[in-house]
């Protein structure tokens, strides 16, 4: 009877270490933080204007802070995401 | 194999069925123990007695096996509406992040047109010191717009 006991206690041990995996599915960024960035924009020939260039400059400064609005889009999207999947450990 | 058999049957089978098994293969141990000391039954008793061993230790392992998988679908149950609720977070976060993003571009290009629109208004200011642009200063800014170093651009216009 004892042994039988101590048969079947030890036969339940094996159950106990099995888990189930449950993985989340990969996270999806927001498709304006896909997408390829633009070049800078080079003055034309027939554009020879101290105006044009001003003009061509302010341009370019305004891709490089859309690229920067992106970049710190990135670095949020990672940090928010890491903070979920921490989470789930 | 093993496990998957007994997890298969754990499944599908009543839990009450589990505990019943080794009830009564312990009632049949008792019963049997009393049976081998009546001479006309002892033969039974002696028989009864293994198997009702063997009754009760499979009846307490698949219950005990019964209860484990009840932690486990309760455990995977929870982890799966863990899971859900994390997809929906991040879900959420990168919609406000997308929602952010689109209005901070949408503002830098309502800035880059306002500046835009003042060089246009002081043009012809801007322009009267300076009626051309030195054709190495137009290179060199293409060169520094393009990254590319000392390289050659092309010829000079």
């Amino acid at each position: 009877m004892k042994y039988s006991i101590l048969l079947a206690t030890l036969m339940l041990t094996a159950c106990a270490n099995s888990t189930a995996p449950v993985l989340p599915a990969w996270p999806t960024a927001p498709a304006d933080l896909q997408q390829p960035p633009a070049d800078l924009t080079p003055l034309r020939p027939e554009q020879r204007n101290l105006s044009d260039l001003i003009q061509n400059s302010n341009n370019n400064y305004t891709q490089y802070y859309i690229l920067k609005e992106r970049y710190e889009g990135w670095q949020n999207w990672y940090k928010t995401q890491q903070k979920i999947w921490q989470g789930l450990q | 194999m093993f496990e998957l058999i007994v997890n298969h049957f754990l499944g599908n089978v009543p839990t009450w069925i589990f505990p019943f098994m080794a009830g009564a293969g312990f009632a049949v141990y008792i019963i049997s123990g009393i049976a081998q000391h009546i001479e006309p039954i002892r033969i039974y008793g002696l028989v009864a007695r293994p198997i009702s061993i063997v009754v009760m230790v499979v009846g307490v392992f698949l219950y005990g096996g019964a209860g484990v998988i009840a932690v486990q679908q309760q455990a995977l149950l929870e982890a799966q509406h863990k899971v859900e609720l994390a997809e929906q977070a991040s879900a959420d976060a990168a919609k406000q992040l997308a929602d952010n993003l689109a209005n901070q571009e949408h503002l830098v290009k309502g800035r880059n047109y306002g500046v835009g629109q003042i060089i246009a208004k002081d043009k012809s200011k801007i322009d009267r010191d300076c009626a051309r642009l030195n054709d190495d200063a137009w290179e060199d800014y293409n060169r520094a717009v393009a990254n590319l170093g000392s390289k050659i651009l092309g010829p000079k216009k």
